[in-house]
């Protein structure tokens, strides 16, 4: 018989965090040395970046109008192949569910614009005009979020991330326009431990301003690992980018592909907690996309250049895709007016159509944690 | 011919290793870097056949970057290597009695080699319950009657 007494605690500690997140609150119950490591913020933080390196979990919402309310269907997938997200697509358009996917859920919201916001954490956030709600994919359950003081103000974008320093969700307001002063309100969702379990703790909202450099574009900004983007209205196009963590703008050095060209259009997605430029030609027409490599945009690399002169049977002046998902052995995308879902495959270099779509798709990333609204 | 690194196990017996496959470990490397490393390494709490999987363990990742760097390249943009093959040598691996898992595991703290201390831990609680790991850890419940409700109504959630 072996004995573990000497089994050092940082061993334990190596050991707990490489559990699955719904399995860890179970395990408090083993003792009190278990009970204080799964709670102490350090543990929480060594466990995500375990679960960022393991594939993020990819998850598709169907929202589909029907007189002012609007309908989730969530499907996802976990394995980062060509393969299972090819099946994860087609199960879309079918009403059986793939190994890969899971039995949908729906929910109903009040309101017909939903947007479903990524945190690179474990939760997401459903935003509509009348209501905010976070949702835990993992558990399933959901948390309606009180409504800013200027909620009633159409001109605003509301925006969602995580700050891993001080482990703590934030929900931002940005009250158009941003330029030259930009007015915010924040919400934040602090990741407690106490005594047996970890909990939210939800601050009132705060109203605050600060300075942003240039015009922006009015569309919402992208999120990637706890920063916000967007372009800049004027050429030549520029980044800016706002800290969840200090709440403040800065710019970003722009990929070289930006360059004041007006036959091209730019845009930037956020996926997987990666910051991508897209490079849009319209003459030719083709994209070209970027993915930040190095810190504040120090360095851009180029992974796909996809030629998209059978995919786009008409001319469109401003870029008419958007993207759901980019491996680097396919890139998963959706034409815009008329919709169409689309997978390139990088070894082929060729696009593969799935067909029409009649309601919307949204896609988002969530990371296996401990949380359970 | 490249420089060899000797290991002696707790049993006293001798393990010739490439000075490559020796590096894998971080606590050897400095070792190494500070020119400590002659007439053999005692390894006093690692056994003869802890240490035979240990080093076959560093010869197979040793020989993995070797090929995967003639092929640079194939690693997708998010950075994970797809490394497939080397993925299922690793679980094939690890498919050993709790006991050699646990020195396993004690061996790579010691040795720092993070690769396979990640791959031990893994491994050491998967499917396991409540009781089992206190039985496997030595743990006495150390929670009254009280305080063990109250867990379970905390997190009542993870029950179900």
């Amino acid at each position: 018989m072996f004995s573990c007494s000497f089994l050092p605690p940082e061993v334990i500690i190596r050991i707990l965090s490489f559990l699955p997140g719904k399995i860890l609150p179970r395990l408090r119950l083993v003792s009190k040395q278990f009970n204080s490591i799964i709670s102490e913020p350090f543990f929480l933080r060594l466990h995500h970046s375990h679960a960022l390196n393991s594939p993020s979990i990819l998850t598709a919402f169907t929202v589909s109008s029907k007189s002012l309310v609007a309908e989730l269907k969530l499907l996802r997938y976990t394995k980062p192949n060509q393969t299972a997200l090819t099946a994860f697509w087609a199960s879309l358009f079918e009403e059986h569910y793939h190994e890969h996917t899971q039995k949908p859920i729906t929910k109903s919201f009040l309101g017909d614009r939903v947007r479903v916001l990524s945190s690179n954490h474990q939760l997401i956030c459903f935003v509509s005009a009348k209501e905010h709600f976070l949702f835990d994919p993992i558990n399933q359950k959901t948390l309606e979020i009180s409504q800013s003081p200027s909620a009633s103000s159409s001109s605003s974008r509301v925006s969602f991330g995580f700050v891993p320093s001080t482990l703590q969700y934030k929900i931002i307001r940005f009250l158009l326009p941003y330029h030259p002063i930009c007015k915010f309100e924040t919400l934040t969702l602090s990741i407690k431990g106490r005594n047996y379990k970890h909990h939210l703790e939800i601050s009132p909202w705060r109203s605050q301003e600060t300075e942003c450099p240039y015009l922006l574009q009015p569309y919402p900004p992208v999120h990637a690992d706890g920063f916000l983007y967007w372009t800049t209205k004027e050429a030549p196009t520029r980044i800016v980018t706002f800290s969840l963590e200090h709440e403040k703008f800065s710019v970003l050095p722009p990929p070289p592909c930006f360059e004041d060209n007006p036959n091209h259009d730019f845009s930037l997605c956020g996926i997987r907690g990666k910051l991508l430029a897209v490079d849009f030609d319209a003459l030719e027409p083709n994209m070209e996309i970027w993915m930040m490599s190095g810190s504040n945009g120090s360095a851009w690399v180029k992974t796909h250049r996809i030629d998209l002169k059978e995919t786009l049977t008409r001319y469109y002046r401003a870029f008419p895709i958007r993207i759901h998902d980019i491996q680097c052995d396919c890139v998963f995308f959706q034409v815009l007016y008329p919709s169409r879902v689309k997978i390139y495959y990088t070894s082929k270099n060729e696009v593969k159509d799935f067909g029409g779509l009649n309601h919307e798709l949204q896609c988002c990333y969530y990371t296996d944690g401990l949380l359970c609204l | 011919m490249s420089k060899k690194i000797i290991f002696e196990s707790s049993e006293g017996e001798s393990f010739e290793v490439d000075e490559a496959v020796a590096l894998e470990c971080q606590t050897i490397k400095n070792m190494i870097e500070d020119d400590c490393t002659d007439g053999g390494i005692p390894l006093a709490n690692v056994n003869s056949a802890t240490l035979t999987k240990v080093i076959d363990y560093c010869k197979k990742h040793v020989e993995a970057a070797a090929a995967a760097e003639a092929n640079a390249g194939d690693k997708d943009i998010y950075g994970a290597n797809k490394d497939i093959e080397l993925k299922t040598w690793d679980e094939e691996f690890v498919k050993v009695d709790q006991p050699l898992l646990f020195d396993l595991m004690l061996a790579a703290n010691f040795l720092i080699i993070p690769g396979l201390l990640d791959l031990t831990c893994k491994t050491m609680m998967r499917g396991k319950t409540v009781l089992q790991i206190r039985e496997i850890f030595h743990i006495k419940k150390d929670y009254t009657d009280a305080e063990e409700a109250e867990v379970r109504k905390e997190n009542a959630w993870a029950f179900e």
